[in-house]
């Protein structure tokens, strides 16, 4: 018999049969000759990747995926763009190149989703209906949390928490002038990207010190401590030295409040910072798309389908879920994706779910030729409730250049391929 | 809420010789395992920057994988390929080389 099963647990194996015996009664018999209809919303990570898995059961189900932007600009890689040695429509794909049949890509923005009539309203009034929906918006950022940093004080100091303003940060950041004092606020967990505050610091200074001008980056955290933190300590001393200064939230870095005019930060001890250029990264949430959903700042799903607890037939992936240990990164949205679609399918065409396993990898750059990065493989708790990381292990800290710079061909290798594999 | 009673279990996992992902709990499809990997080697269309293993041998393969794991230097496919064991890199050259 050909392995493809490895220490089969029968326990296990009835209950799985059990879910999906009963989560589905649709194609016993009654509706034999329906085609099942498969909604993703959002085609970025998430949703990308799960189309790209999905895509090839359309021989049996209807796929639709819904986006609400022509061009998607990817974060990964935008700190590059900051760090101005690379241009930003390196990081600008289209859905319009996938070459999938069968599947009906709509450009239309999601008002909200009314998941107990299994219906997406749109903000121009149209509507779709669904048998199965996937979900992945993103996030959304908690406005309130800063005194004076909102919504309006965003347009003229973004956060850039997204792809396309990197090109705006980058601008900003080639007009300082030699000695200026650069002012980061890193937000608090959960957050998309656990290390990308601290690369957006690197590749700021980077771009600063190769024009010859001197600075300061003061780091404000909401957080005790953040990963990869001996990396990037060793990487700004060999790299800019005497340029940081990280200051945890118990010494006092949460910041607290915006002062506009006066371009300073207030911290909760009441302490001020002035600088001449302020990033404000805010905490975050889930981009909520339901009609009737609770206040929880992130959906919870099942890890191993990903169906969410509170909607029925509706699975959701990336950074709007609470994924247990994954950080919310592209490749955990990529890695949750696949099963998401792999369980999904076994749903609906009435077969085993099976036990999913998921891995990622985060790379940061501190500059174009050093790279270090951060992996783990996950798997769900035994109580099936719960991701869980079975051990997280880093580059090694005494790595030579020339090892940070095999990571660096690492990592374009990998964007490569997921943007291959997301946008065709 | 974080369950006590997989604490230990975790704990003993960190400190085995050599951990093995197939045996942590239950059974674990191969399909499940080759979909990560896929994030980097993809089949077709795979990157210029990384190897594809689609184009050696299943022997080679095999040797590749276990270099990696003991080979103890930190890489990302040390680091990686640490959590499985002979079996599982058996089952995936099985599910790679006999898919061709
Ligand atoms: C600076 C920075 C650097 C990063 N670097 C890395 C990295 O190196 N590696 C890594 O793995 N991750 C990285 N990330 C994280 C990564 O970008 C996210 O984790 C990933 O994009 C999550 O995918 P997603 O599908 O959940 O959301 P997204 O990729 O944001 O996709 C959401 C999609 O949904 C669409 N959408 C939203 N609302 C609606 C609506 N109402 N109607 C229709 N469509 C809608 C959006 O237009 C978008 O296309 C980085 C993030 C940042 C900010």
């Amino acid at each position: 018999m050909k392995k493809n099963k490895i220490n089969l647990n029968k326990r296990r194996f009835i209950k799985t049969l059990g879910i999906s015996f009963l989560s589905f009664p649709f194609l016993k018999g009654v509706r034999a000759n329906y085609r099942p209809k498969v909604v993703i919303i959002g085609g970025g990570f998430g949703g990308g990747s799960c189309l790209a898995h999905l895509q090839k059961f359309s021989n049996q189900f209807d796929i639709f995926l819904v986006e609400k932007n022509k061009y998607y600009y990817t974060c990964p890689y935008s700190n590059s763009v900051v760090g101005g040695f690379r241009s930003l429509k390196d990081n600008k794909f289209s859905l319009n190149n996938l070459k999938y049949n069968d599947v009906k890509l709509i450009y239309n923005e999601v008002k909200f989703i009314d998941s107990e009539k299994k219906i997406i309203k749109f903000s121009n009034n149209e509507s779709l209906n669904y048998d199965w929906l996937v979900v992945s918006p993103g996030i959304d950022f908690k406005w309130d949390d800063i005194e004076g940093y909102n919504i309006e004080t965003n347009k003229s100091l973004p956060h850039g928490w997204n792809g396309a303003d990197a090109k705006i940060i980058l601008d900003k950041v080639n007009s300082l002038e030699d000695n200026s004092t650069i002012l980061l606020s890193a937000p608090d967990y959960p957050y998309r990207c656990p290390p990308a505050p601290y690369e957006r610091a690197s590749l700021i200074a980077y771009n600063l010190k190769k024009r010859g001008m001197r600075f300061k980056i003061i780091i404000l955290d909401s957080k005790d401590s953040f990963t990869k933190k001996k990396l990037f300590l060793k990487a700004w001393n060999e790299l800019y030295p005497d340029s940081f200064e990280w200051i945890s939230r118990s010494q006092g870095g949460k910041v607290t409040k915006l002062d506009y005019k006066n371009k300073s930060l207030i911290t909760e001890t009441g302490q001020k910072f002035k600088g001449e250029f302020i990033n404000i990264i805010p905490n975050q949430k889930k981009k909520n798309l339901f009609l009737n959903d609770n206040d929880n700042d992130w959906l919870e799903v099942n890890p191993s389908t990903f169906e969410l607890r509170n909607h029925k037939s509706v699975h959701a992936v990336g950074d709007c879920i609470n994924a247990g240990d994954m950080p919310k990164s592209a490749f955990s949205a990529n890695s949750q994706a696949k099963v998401c679609a792999e369980n999904l399918k076994n749903i609906i065409l009435d077969k085993e779910i099976l036990n999913p396993v998921f891995f990622n990898t985060c790379y940061s750059f501190a500059s174009p030729n050093y790279v270090f990065s951060i992996s783990s493989w996950y798997r769900v708790n035994k109580f099936d409730d719960k991701i869980v990381s079975l051990g997280t292990t880093e580059s090694n800290i005494n790595d030579n250049k020339l090892q940070r710079n095999v990571e660096v061909e690492h990592s374009k290798g990998w964007y490569q391929t997921i943007t291959k594999e997301v946008f065709g | 809420m974080i369950n006590l009673l997989t604490i230990p279990f975790f704990l003993c996992l960190l400190f085995l010789q050599k951990p093995v992902l197939s045996n942590i709990k239950d059974e674990i499809s191969i399909k499940m395992i080759v979909n990560n990997c896929a994030s980097c080697h993809l089949e077709n269309n795979h990157s210029d920057l990384i190897p594809s293993f689609f184009e050696i041998e299943k022997e080679v393969f095999i040797k590749q994988m276990i270099d990696f794991q003991t080979i103890n230097d930190d890489s990302i496919m040390h680091r990686i390929t640490k959590v499985l064991n002979l079996e599982d890199i058996r089952a995936l050259a099985d599910y790679y080389y006999e898919k061709k």
